[in-house]
C-alpha cells in the first residue's frame, strides 16, 4: 500500500517537473518563435502545463491582492478570470462549430493558456513596477523617459499578444485568416462592453485574458 | 533508418497541420507571407524598432497625455 502511494507521489513528481521544464522551454520558444511554438502547443497533451500556468496567476492573484486597495479575495478574482477564459475557448469553439468545422476543444485550451503568457508578464512587471515607482508619474524629463519606456514595453507584449491570439486561434481552428479576423471582430464585440462592466465592478481595470 | 523516417513524418503531419492562407488576391498572399515572416521568427526585432517609434511619435504628438496614460496603466494591474 505504502510502495504504491509512494509510486504515486514519485510519478506525479516526474509529471510535475517535465511539465515546468516543458513550459519553461514553451514560453522562451514564445518568444522567439512563435509560429512553430504554437504549432506544437497545439497538439500538445500534458495537462500539467496548463495547471501549472494557471497556478502561477493564481499566485499572482494573490500577490496583488495584498498590493491593491478594497480588492476582492483573490480566489474571487480568479474564479471570474477562469469564468472569462472558459467563456472566451467556448465563444470561439462554438462560432468554429458555426462555420461547419468539426474542432476539438483541447488545442483551444493549450494554445489559449500559453497565449495567455503576454498578459502574465505585463501584469506582473506592472505590479512590481507599482511598487518601485509607484504612480503618477511626472512631467520631468526622467517621466517622460519612463513614461515612453513603459508605453514602449507595453505595446510590445501588447502586439506579442495579438500575436499568439492569432496563431492560437489558427492552429485551434485551422480557419484562414479572414475567418480569424471576423471572429476576433466578434469576439472583441462583445468582450468591450463585459471589460467595462468588470472595471465599474472594480474587479478587472485591465482585463486579465 | 525507421527512427527517421518517423521523425520526418512527423515533422512533415506538424507543418502541413493545416493549409497555407490564401487572401484570394495572389499579389496580396505574396505580401502577406512576406511581411507575416518576420512574425513567425524572432517577432521582438521588428516589435521593439516599432512600438519605440510609435511611442515617440505619442510622445511628440500628444506630450504630457502620455505621461497621464503612464500613470493609468501603472494602476490597472
Amino acid at each position: 500500500m505504502v510502495s504504491k502511494k509512494n509510486f504515486l507521489i514519485k510519478n506525479c513528481l516526474v509529471s510535475f517537473s517535465t511539465a515546468f521544464i516543458l513550459l519553461l522551454r514553451n514560453s522562451f520558444l514564445l518568444i522567439f518563435y512563435p509560429y512553430k511554438t504554437m504549432r506544437k502547443i497545439a497538439i500538445e497533451t500534458d495537462f500539467w502545463q496548463i495547471f501549472l500556468i494557471f497556478f502561477f496567476i493564481f499566485i499572482y492573484f494573490k500577490f496583488i491582492y495584498f498590493l491593491r486597495d478594497n480588492s476582492y479575495p483573490a480566489s474571487f478574482t480568479f474564479f471570474i478570470f477562469l469564468f472569462n477564459f472558459f467563456i472566451m475557448i467556448f465563444f470561439f469553439y462554438f462560432l468554429v462549430r458555426f462555420f461547419g468545422q468539426k474542432p476539438k476543444l483541447l488545442p483551444f485550451v493549450f494554445t489559449f493558456s500559453y497565449s495567455l503568457l503576454p498578459t502574465f508578464f505585463w501584469f506582473i512587471s506592472v505590479s512590481f513596477l507599482y511598487l518601485l515607482l509607484p504612480p503618477p508619474r511626472t512631467v520631468s524629463f526622467l517621466g517622460q523617459f519612463f513614461s515612453i519606456f513603459f508605453i514602449t514595453y507595453s505595446l510590445s507584449l501588447l502586439l506579442w499578444k495579438v500575436i499568439l491570439f492569432y496563431l492560437a486561434l489558427r492552429f485551434s481552428t485551422k480557419l484562414d485568416f479572414y475567418r480569424i479576423i471576423y471572429m476576433i471582430t466578434l469576439f472583441i464585440l462583445w468582450f468591450i462592453p463585459y471589460s467595462v462592466l468588470l472595471y465599474y465592478l472594480k474587479i478587472f481595470r485591465v482585463p486579465f485574458i | 533508418m525507421k527512427l527517421y523516417s518517423n521523425r520526418f513524418k512527423k515533422y512533415i503531419n506538424e507543418v502541413f497541420f493545416i493549409t497555407p492562407n490564401d487572401l484570394g488576391f495572389d499579389s496580396l498572399t505574396f505580401w502577406f507571407k512576406k511581411t507575416t515572416f518576420f512574425l513567425k521568427n524572432m517577432p521582438f526585432l521588428l516589435l521593439i524598432p516599432f512600438t519605440l517609434i510609435f511611442a515617440l511619435l505619442l510622445h511628440f504628438i500628444f506630450g504630457k497625455y502620455l505621461v497621464w496614460l503612464t500613470s493609468l496603466l501603472q494602476y490597472g494591474f
